[in-house]
């Protein structure tokens, strides 16, 4: 009944049980100050993709991976026909960064009346809504960070995170509609950091922020260059999934983040290598 | 500002009895181990005056809380459209 393409999309890994070892994207790309994912990012992660609390009794369990993609079987198997909550998303960079929602209210949802969501071309996909975030302890370094995020944009206005902060305007990265039913990409509070990053709503995105120095900016989305800017706002921030204030209602299905300053040219590598797997442009 | 549906408290202390009554209702946390430690958080109001604190409404509060009401909360400004 639900397929996620299991020895079918072999972009960026190859399913378990061939000969050629399994080659993730952290294998290619190591370095990541943190990243989540539906699918399996490097051959020696060996700890689970999320942990799930399902409707009927509030019961929590470890969702693993099956061939290097989200084991979706024992993710419906254990929600029955409820519904499924995303408690952990867990942290396949090996620092441990674990992103979380202790409140049941808040937390992303993965499985809807027995139904994986699958937004996003078919592949598991965590619903992102307004008050629905998950927090980590990680402290990144907005002067020096890249960002790659398989998202799904919602379809109203007025939106924003995807990697975000706490309870206010200041200190995160978010993509905003606004009226022109655009997304910008801003960092920090205040109008002038914001530039169009070229998403649509109710469309997928690999889409990526480059922070190279405290003056130079770049918005890639499916390996295009949307825009650049000499505009920052320094400041290092918490990074949680979803911003808490003003969250994105939409999908996400993978977000790493690098704390590097990527150039063009190593971005759209990343995400060409991104878009065999998930086939969005 | 914002025009929020949920329940309105005074005291901080009221909150917390709030939400510890909706943690019982729903059994939260079911395993000591479990990440889910509350079935809902409360927010501060701190921007208002005077300042409060409010629970946001979810159906499933309704047979712990009651009849939730509509009130203003003061948010941050955001970057306005360019």
């Amino acid at each position: 009944m639900f397929g996620v393409g299991v020895g079918i999309r072999v972009g960026g890994f190859t399913p378990s049980g061939g000969a050629t070892p399994y080659v993730g994207l952290l294998d290619t790309y190591p370095g990541a100050s943190a990243a989540y994912s539906v699918r399996l990012l490097k051959s020696t992660y060996t700890g689970s993709a999320i942990r799930v609390r399902r409707s009927s009794d509030n019961a929590e369990q470890d969702i693993g991976f099956s061939g290097g993609n989200l084991d979706t079987t024992s993710l419906t198997s254990f929600c029955g026909a409820g519904n499924g909550f995303v408690t952990t998303w867990y942290d396949q960079s090996g620092n441990g960064v674990n992103a979380t929602q202790s409140t049941a209210a808040n937390q992303p949802q993965i499985v809807s009346a027995g139904a994986i969501y699958t937004d996003i071309n078919g592949f598991p996909s965590i619903r992102m809504a307004g008050e629905l975030w998950m927090g980590t302890s990680a402290i990144l370094n907005n002067a020096l960070l890249s960002t790659y995020k398989v998202m799904r944009t919602g379809g109203s206005l007025n939106q924003s995170g995807i990697i975000g902060a706490g309870n206010s305007a200041a200190d995160y990265i978010y993509f905003n509609t606004f009226a022109d039913n655009s997304y910008y990409y801003g960092s920090g509070s205040g109008g002038e950091n914001q530039i169009n990053a070229g998403l649509s709503i109710n469309s997928n995105f690999i889409a990526s922020t480059l922070n190279r120095s405290s003056t130079d900016r770049q918005v890639v989305t499916n390996a295009l260059s949307i825009a650049t800017s000499n505009v920052n706002k320094q400041t290092n921030f918490t990074m949680r999934i979803n911003a808490q204030y003003r969250g994105l209602w939409g999908f996400a299905n993978e977000i790493i983040a690098y704390p590097i300053g990527d150039s063009l040219a190593t971005c759209q590598a990343k995400q060409n290598l991104i878009n065999t797997y998930y086939g969005i442009y | 500002m914002a025009f929020i549906n949920g329940y309105q408290y005074n005291t901080e202390q009221e909150a917390i009895n709030a939400r510890e009554a909706c943690d019982a209702y729903y059994g939260i946390p079911v395993s000591p181990d479990d990440v889910t430690q509350n079935w809902v958080d409360y927010q501060f109001a701190k921007l208002n005056t005077p300042q409060f604190w409010y629970i946001v409404f979810d159906e499933s509060l309704t047979p712990v809380l009651g009849t939730p009401s509509e009130f203003e909360v003061v948010t941050p400004p955001f970057p306005p459209t360019e």
